[in-house]
């Protein structure tokens, strides 16, 4: 597990990484409820922050290739497939454990208007794996590590917008709210939003079963092997 | 504009089939009734279809794709349409026989439209054509790497042989190289040396008037004699009993007692290596072996042309071939075939007139 330990090693190494982890989430408890949705916002918009802070821990990939370490890798005494295993549990280790922290602290926070704790962090935990592969998948497209990057930054706030996290998809044209529904991001919304409206623990078997089939589409894209 | 079609490999027209498979499949969706479930059908028929791209699926799994699509339909008859992805799939691994319930389907199906049946065909059409390049590809590809290592190995042999040859040569030098040091220090030597010290006892007993030195002077005459025949004797012995040289030719053809032997020798004998004699020789001997066997001649033609880089042997008769037809040839040509490409010549036969053998060599 020497990869698994060297993803910790490198991602707190750098001291804006930590910030980021923190401050982020964190400022987002503190958001207040707003008019829509019957939730505090935060608990609304942390599907951006997983995807930014995917998009970091992704990144560390990326950097392997761009630095010509994925090279070397692919004759030491590794297969490919434990490199990509051991850095996606260490990634999904580390975000469990900020959807965990923030999760609650957000029912310290705001006690009784968090519906279901429990739910929310089952919702992010699976849209954070979904977050990984989609990230993945996007360095996997790219050579350039800085156009990735930059380019990614975009695309996320893009999605979160028509999918529906920063205003709601009723707003948009008819024909606009059905494609959004091919976004991983209008599925973390749609959940999170019939949460606050107190539907039944059934109906969120959807979103989740599409998180998750987007979740295994992104990671089959992401993990073929780009040695340069 | 040029296209570079090399690039075009069926790999890359199958990624784009079903990209675009997909991309009409959301369009549908889209127009039809753009419903929670359609996601999940696609986002299924994505994941399939990426599957497919990254690792070999096994051909049954398209029965998954139709089980998924059939409980589908019974909710959403768009998902119809989706039935033209493992018909595609199936067609281009060669497995026609699973898109059955595909066929079956569409016999039942009550609302079966034309444009479904010829979305069918040309996914169909397609899957079948993309899946004939593809096994045409590689068939080619094996066979060009088969050639390719096929000759490596050949290549390799040769040279092998080549070394082989050369080493021998030399190790045959060595071995009589030594035999001869040997058997002049053994014989001669030693007589020789006895000589000298005879002849020297001679001059000391000669100085002194010494009655003995009569004796000792016909001792010494006699060794010196005697070391005389042993070297003689050697030299002989060294010689080989069988001239290496066109008299080994004519030997060989003055053994053949079947009918008359003419042989012809053009050019410079002497300039043959030593290694060439001993491929020619046991070539006439097979040549005149095979005639004697499938021949009857009255009269046999040997010829050596020699020119300043290649020799030419041709052993031919007039006779007709006693059993005409197909024969395979015998170990002793094959081997000889083989000797003769490693110093770079080659031997060619033909049965169709007579008997005719050409045993061509390059000289250095």
């Amino acid at each position: 597990m020497t990869v698994f330990q060297f993803v910790f090693k490198r991602f707190f190494r750098k001291k804006s990484n930590s910030i980021f982890l923190l401050v982020l989430p964190i400022g987002a408890i503190f958001l207040p409820v707003g008019e829509w949705p019957p939730i505090p916002l935060g608990f609304h918009y942390y599907g951006i922050i997983i995807m930014f802070i995917a998009s970091r821990l992704a990144a560390i990939i990326m950097e392997d290739r761009a630095n010509k370490t994925l090279l070397r890798l692919s004759v030491a005494p590794i297969t490919h497939f434990q490199y990509l295993l051991q850095n996606l549990l260490a990634y999904t280790g580390i975000l469990t454990a900020v959807n965990l922290v923030f999760v609650m602290l957000g029912v310290m926070v705001h006690g009784e208007s968090v519906p279901s704790p429990s739910l929310l962090f089952i919702i992010y935990t699976v849209y954070s794996i979904t977050a990984l592969g989609f990230s993945l998948a996007w360095y996997a497209i790219f050579r350039n590590k800085e156009a990735a990057f930059s380019i990614l930054g975009g695309i996320i706030i893009l999605m979160a917008m028509l999918g529906g996290v920063l205003w709601p998809v009723e707003i948009m044209p008819e024909s606009l709210q059905r494609a959004v529904m091919l976004l991983p991001t209008y599925w973390v919304a749609e959940a999170t939003l019939l949460l606050s409206y107190g539907a039944p623990s059934e109906e969120l078997v959807v979103p989740l079963v599409v998180m998750f089939l987007f979740c295994i589409a992104f990671l089959l894209l992401g993990s073929r092997r780009r040695l340069m | 504009m040029s296209i570079n079609w090399e690039k075009w490999t069926p790999e890359l027209a199958i990624t784009i089939c079903r990209i675009f498979g997909l991309l009409f499949l959301s369009l549908l969706w889209l127009q039809v009734d753009g419903n929670k479930g359609g996601v999940i059908l696609l986002l299924f028929l994505a994941i399939l279809a990426l599957a497919r791209w990254r690792l070999p699926l096994p051909g049954w799994t398209v029965l998954i794709d139709q089980t998924v699509c059939l409980i589908f339909v019974i909710y959403f008859p768009f998902a119809a349409f989706a039935l033209a992805f493992p018909l595609f799939e199936t067609l281009l691994k060669r497995q026609p026989w699973f898109a059955l319930p595909v066929f079956i389907f569409t016999i039942l199906y009550p609302e079966t439209s034309i444009l479904l049946v010829v979305t069918f065909i040309q996914a169909g059409l397609s899957g079948a054509i993309l899946g004939g390049w593809d096994q045409d590809t590689n068939r080619y590809q094996r066979e060009s790497d088969r050639q390719r290592r096929d000759h490596y190995e050949l290549e390799n042999l040769k040279e092998e042989l080549l070394i082989a040859n050369a080493q021998g040569t030399r190790m045959a030098e060595l071995t009589e190289r030594n035999r001869i040091a040997q058997q002049l220090h053994d014989d001669v030597g030693h007589e020789l040396t006895a000589s000298v010290l005879a002849l020297q006892a001679f001059e000391e007993l000669w100085k002194e008037n010494d009655p003995d030195a009569k004796e000792m002077f016909a001792q010494a005459q006699q060794r010196l004699s005697k070391s005389a025949v042993y070297l003689r004797e050697t030299v002989h012995n060294i010689k080989p009993v069988k001239e290496l040289g066109i008299e080994g030719m004519h030997e060989i053809s003055d053994q053949f007692t079947l009918c008359p032997v003419k042989l012809n020798v053009y050019g410079d004998t002497g300039r043959v290596p030593v290694h060439l004699w001993g491929i020619l020789y046991p070539t006439l001997k097979e040549a005149l072996t095979n005639v004697i066997r499938h021949a009857q001649p009255t009269l046999v033609e040997i010829s050596l042309d020699i020119s300043p880089h290649i020799l030419r042997l041709s052993v031919s008769n007039d006779g007709v071939t006693k059993d005409k037809g197909d024969r395979g040839t015998g170990v002793g040509l094959r081997n000889l075939r083989h000797r003769a490409k490693a110093v770079g010549g080659s031997i060619s036969l033909d049965t169709s007139d007579g008997f005719l053998l050409i045993c061509v060599l390059p000289i250095e």
